[in-house]
């Protein structure tokens, strides 16, 4: 056993989850992953639902695959590891992360991150998930990454005695991350990953053919019925624009507003990540290049943070008639992103 | 006010906003980030600036990625009070 591994992580192009961030936070710019992260992450959706913590309603946007995607993607190995097993493997659970960083595995899981946040002891518990990638024996601390510890994603260390209470404080009912699929498991999940061979190939047709359902507002998640169908009231595409701008105005109206920016968050790492994709399409010959569809993207990037920067802003001041100006932004990134993107699947 | 008051008093909001940063330790010419600002903490040092100068700046202007570091801040507020 090592004094102190560290194993590479890069600072997450998308932070809006933290599926997302950890996904991101490994792969960063490998080369094969680009292959399957440019060729999906494009479909955009939400639906309402009551956020596990508080029990208030949220609009829950994100993008497509969304808290599967590191099942999904074909550059990890996605494990999941029940308690038992690594109680009856290693005794317990710092051995198990120690160990698994060892052997190159991150661990990703909920833990109560309450014990973490504070040095004395409380009555409640915040699960959330946790994404560890190194160990350091003589400090006996986690290197970790999460969005808890400061008001962004960030990455940060934590005691061995914090995460070892934090996991042993979570029953298997309140393990979210498990709840939905596994329910009544409690455990991690172990991520290695597979990037040496290329196991997916940049997909033009696929691209094409999400962009067609992200510019229709096509229940995208039609195809997946096999494997979930368990919301019927989500919103897709270009139509996630519109849930936006009444959830923000839902939002700025009620008696005590609420400056929840989470889902402007997502809509804006999506607008991101659809630049870099058209960079990469156009790097890579896919498409033709054109500086002036790139210029014109930029614009509806730089609309999205406008919005969400206003929503910051308008927490900050209490203004909220400024909050008509998100809806400007939001109508002129709307119809420029359309005619940008359906220029694109013409060339695809 | 020339540049050397704007960046003081620009100082004074952020270690007011961000009691855990001290200003001394602040290098005006090294990004916001490696200074301890994130886009939330920018968008409330730059509300206070508003108040502190007398100026407004648009949303477009809230964005981290605008501003290389303070400098840059501090001359977009030179700008705006000529």
């Amino acid at each position: 056993m090592a004094n102190k591994v560290v194993l590479p992580v890069k600072y997450p192009a998308v932070t809006s989850w933290q599926w997302h961030a950890t996904l991101f936070s490994i792969l960063g710019d490998d080369e094969n992953a680009k292959r399957w992260i440019y060729s999906n992450y494009i479909q955009l959706r939400c639906y309402n639902i009551a956020e596990y913590t508080t029990g208030d309603e949220i609009l829950l946007c994100d993008m497509m695959p969304g808290s599967s995607a590191m099942k999904e993607c074909p550059y990890l190995i996605f494990s999941l590891i029940t308690k038992p097993q690594i109680e009856s493997y290693c005794g317990d659970v710092i051995d198990f992360i120690v160990k698994t960083i060892d052997l190159g595995g991150y661990v990703y899981g909920a833990f109560d991150e309450a014990k973490m946040l504070c040095d004395v002891s409380v009555d409640y518990k915040f699960s959330h998930e946790l994404f560890i990638y190194g160990y350091n024996m003589e400090e006996e601390v986690f290197y970790v990454g999460d969005f808890t510890f400061k008001d962004k994603y960030s990455y940060t260390t934590v005691s061995f005695e914090k995460v070892k209470s934090g996991f042993d404080a979570l029953t298997a009912g309140e393990d979210h991350v498990f709840k939905d699929d596994y329910k009544g498991t409690r455990g991690l999940y172990v991520i290695q990953k597979n990037t040496d061979n290329r196991y997916y190939d940049i997909d033009p047709a696929l691209i094409k053919d999400t962009l067609r359902e992200y510019l229709n507002g096509d229940d995208t998640k039609n195809h997946f019925r096999m494997m979930r169908n368990r919301f019927d009231d989500t919103v897709f595409g270009v139509n996630v624009y519109d849930a936006l701008l009444a959830r923000v105005d839902k939002q700025l109206h009620e008696e005590e507003p609420d400056f929840d920016i989470r889902a402007l968050h997502i809509a804006y790492d999506h607008k991101v990540l659809m630049l870099d994709r058209l960079k990469y399409l156009m790097a890579n010959e896919v498409i033709p290049f054109e500086q002036e569809l790139l210029d014109e993207y930029a614009i509806v990037v730089d609309n999205m943070l406008a919005a969400r920067n206003l929503l910051v802003r308008i927490s900050v001041t209490n203004e909220i008639e400024a909050g008509a100006r998100i809806k400007t932004y939001l109508n002129d990134a709307k119809a420029k992103e359309m005619a940008i993107l359906s220029h694109v699947v013409n060339e695809l | 006010m020339d540049k050397n008051e704007i960046k003081d008093k620009l100082l004074e909001i952020i270690e007011e906003e961000m009691p855990e940063v001290d200003k001394a330790s602040i290098d005006t010419t090294a990004s916001l980030a490696d200074d301890g600002l994130d886009s939330v903490s920018l968008i409330k040092v730059i509300v206070d600036a508003e108040k502190t100068f007398d100026v407004a700046f648009d949303d477009r202007e809230l964005a981290l990625n605008k501003y290389e570091n303070l400098d840059d801040m501090v001359e977009l507020i030179e700008e705006k009070l000529q």
